[in-house]
């Protein structure tokens, strides 16, 4: 992979250094959208299912292990959550009554913890991993993997839900730790949110096949337009999962409701992105994403005013996303400089998620220290910020080149030294996600 | 020395069945012979934990306890998938004592792989030990000689397990069909027969020993992550003829010898029976609509039970 700008994706914002919404719609796809209803419906559908599969399953993969199938089944939705909800909707309805657990962590997106309190009838222990995983920079992945297996070995879990990448840091769940759910209980029912995983990372076999569901974005690092989503079940016909009912008409950004135009757009942006060789080319674009990433830090450098949350090993970050964080006044300042000059990130927010009335049986869990602690939780506070530091999420694409990076790393340099000029800096402080 | 540093992504805890009881009372021992036993059965590499030999670590520091551990062969190993767990026993004191409980039951929960629980006391009332397990998704095989505990309390993944004598299974029927009438004893209304189901299996003997023997057993061949109730299903199934309520209630009480009761089992209350006590014969009145119980368990929400026999 080169450097240079690559002319088959002219469309794609250099600027744009945001996850989601980033999808131009080609020209050709707007003369297309005519308000008719899609006359090829099955073929358009046949065709984004067939597409994804390469994504996760890319034929040159050459770990495909016997009785495992690398096809799967998918089932299309309109986005993450209300895929997520549905596989909760089919899992607790198998379980009826008998009132399992199901555990995750308190680093999942607070929309997703929302649908497990609204949809789960049985118990919910949050593992609090987030304040260990992000206070050591060296071994941050270790202290994920170590946390989550404390959890379960603590909890034992009949169902577990975590991210596949971390939203707000950028790491990645290790396929090990999946491993281990899956060899210390075989009976476990793993959900994974891939939603800023795919295109971001290659997700490997090693992963897929302890794995019972996988949610993914289409409208994330995949490129379409929003709004697209689907979930990879690995036993076909155990969980009998439908899909949706969606809009079939074309026009999904003029104002209309039909969502044909998300899908073909989506099916054109993967086809750009993996070509003839799935395999080989998410391995380079998660090469590449890396790579972008470490130039970011280098531009920024470390410490002082910016703190790389995402942990770095020798210096890169484990997927194309990073985060830092920085003082609320250098924040606005850097978020001010974006805006003037077409750039897109995210800034992280503060996003609670207040239980619904009667759900008494949540709870959180704490691993860090010699011996678990369970409490009580009237209301989940995702993992955040400090009120005095601001968080940005800036996510590097396989369209990006280092060039357009090191540009951006300027830009936030450049605000930082205006807010010094201007007496907004303050003491550097600790991320206390 | 082994730590959680070295925990590697293939090393797992020693997979085992807690054992807990009151240490006052004469049914935590047998119900701890009876585990014994049982896993003697299987002559394996592993004996029994006792009490006596885990408690004096769980007050160490856990890294301390995590190179104890290593050293007696019960810390973390990589395991095959046949491996059967180890019976560990906790023996707690009641009252304020029971605090100690809830520390011991987290220290084990977390240094070891716990596959069930089965507690066992004259009272049944296992409060503390909910308590402990709040979150923790572990079948709970309460053997109790109760049948005064309130049912409205117990968990989805609680099963409750009874030796009897008569006199028992009499009061046990008794509370049964009460929850099927939706009447309690002061003829307000109780749980409803999809609260609180009870099985009956024939056995020529329960005991304690053998109620915690078969619990053991029955967790060991489930194997990991069974729910209680899917696995009292699947137990209380294995060989055991399926009967009304009412023909079983007519055996109980044509018996006249004690040692030699036996009844068969039933699904579940059915609902639609109701009881009058009539001096002392129990005499059915006829339902509205006539229906047997069924063994059917397509629809049954789960099942909290108790085994009952010659006791």
């Amino acid at each position: 992979m080169t450097d240079q700008p690559r002319s088959d994706i002219a469309e794609r914002d250099p600027k744009c250094f945001d996850c989601a919404s980033i999808a131009n719609v080609p020209d050709a796809l707007v003369a297309e959208a005519t308000g008719r209803l899609i006359e090829d419906w099955d073929d358009l559908v046949a065709s984004a299912r067939e597409i994804i599969a390469r994504v996760l399953a890319p034929e040159d993969h050459d770990s495909y292990r016997e009785g495992y199938e690398p096809q799967g089944h998918l089932n299309l939705f309109t986005n993450t959550t209300s895929a997520l909800s549905r596989v909760l909707s089919r899992i607790d309805h198998e379980y009826q009554g008998s009132s399992p657990t199901l555990l995750t962590t308190d680093l999942e997106f607070a929309g997703c913890i929302a649908a497990i309190d609204d949809l789960w009838s049985g118990p919910v222990a949050i593992a609090q991993v987030a304040s260990a995983v992000v206070s050591d920079r060296e071994g941050g992945d270790s202290q994920l993997h170590l946390g989550l297996v404390r959890a379960f070995n603590f909890i034992k879990p009949s169902v577990v839900f975590v991210s596949h990448v971390v939203r707000t840091t950028g790491q990645v769940l290790a396929s090990e730790t999946v491993r281990y759910f899956r060899e210390a209980n075989p009976r476990v029912i793993i959900v994974l949110d891939g939603s800023q995983a795919v295109g971001n990372i290659a997700v490997e076999h090693d992963l897929l096949q302890y794995v019972d569901f996988y949610i993914g974005s289409g409208h994330k690092w995949l490129g379409g337009m929003p709004s697209t989503g689907f979930v990879w079940r690995r036993q076909a016909t155990r969980w009998e999962v439908a899909d949706p009912a969606q809009s079939l008409a074309y026009p999904g950004f003029l104002g209309g409701t039909g969502n044909a135009a998300a899908w073909k757009s989506l099916v054109r942006s993967i086809g750009d992105m993996i070509q003839d060789q799935p395999g080989s080319r998410l391995r380079e674009i998660q090469d590449h994403n890396q790579r972008l990433g470490k130039a970011f830090c280098e531009t920024l450098g470390d410490g002082g005013d910016f703190r790389i949350v995402t942990p770095l090993l020798d210096g890169r970050p484990p997927s194309g996303l990073v985060s830092v964080a920085m003082p609320v006044p250098l924040g606005k300042a850097v978020q001010q400089q974006l805006t003037n000059n077409g750039y897109h990130a995210s800034a992280l927010g503060y996003e609670p998620v207040k239980w619904r009335a009667g759900a008494v049986n949540r709870c959180v869990v704490v691993c860090d220290g010699d011996w678990p602690r369970v409490g009580s939780v009237d209301k989940f506070t995702p993992a955040r910020p400090s009120r005095a530091v601001k968080e940005f999420r800036f996510c590097f694409h396989y369209w990006h080149t280092r060039a357009q990076v090191v540009e951006l790393g300027r830009l936030v340099t450049e605000a930082r030294n205006s807010g010094r000029r201007h007496g907004a800096v303050v003491a550097s402080s600790q991320t206390t996600l | 020395m082994t730590s959680d540093n070295d925990l590697s992504y293939s090393q797992f805890p020693l997979p085992v069945v807690l054992v807990i009881g009151d240490q006052r009372e004469y049914f935590a021992e047998r119900a701890w012979d009876g585990v014994a036993k049982k896993h003697a059965e299987a002559a394996p590499p592993v004996p029994p934990i006792e009490w006596a030999d885990i408690e004096p670590l769980l007050d160490r520091p856990r890294q301390e306890i995590l190179r104890d551990l290593a050293e007696r062969g019960w810390g973390r190993q990589r395991r095959s998938k046949a491996r059967h767990p180890i019976p560990l026993q906790i023996v707690h004191a009641s009252g304020s004592a029971a605090m100690h409980l809830h520390e011991h039951v987290t220290k084990v929960l977390d240094l070891f792989d716990v596959w069930g629980i089965i507690a066992s006391g004259s009272a049944g009332d296992v409060e503390p030990l909910r308590d402990a397990l709040a979150g923790v998704d572990v079948p709970l095989l309460v053997t109790t000689d109760s049948t005064a505990v309130d049912g409205s309390g117990l968990a989805p993944n609680e099963l409750r397990l009874m030796p009897s004598n008569r006199a028992q299974a009499t009061a046990m029927l008794f509370a049964a069909v009460r929850a099927a009438s939706e009447e309690d004893s002061t003829g307000n209304r109780a749980l409803g027969p999809e609260d609180s189901q009870w099985w009956f299996l024939s056995r020529p003997e329960t005991t304690f020993e053998y109620l915690a023997g078969e619990s053991f057993a029955a967790i060991a061949e489930a194997g990991r992550g069974v729910l209680a109730w899917n696995n009292a299903h699947n137990k209380a199934h294995s060989n055991r003829p399926t009967d009304s309520l009412r023909d079983t209630i007519k055996r109980i009480l044509a018996s006249t010898d004690a040692d030699a009761f036996q009844f068969e089992g039933i699904a579940n209350v059915a609902p639609a029976y109701r009881v009058l006590p009539v001096a002392e014969h129990w005499e059915w009145a006829a339902p509205e609509r006539e229906t047997v119980a069924q063994h059917d368990t397509s629809s049954r929400p789960p099942l909290r039970g108790l085994t009952g026999g010659a006791g």
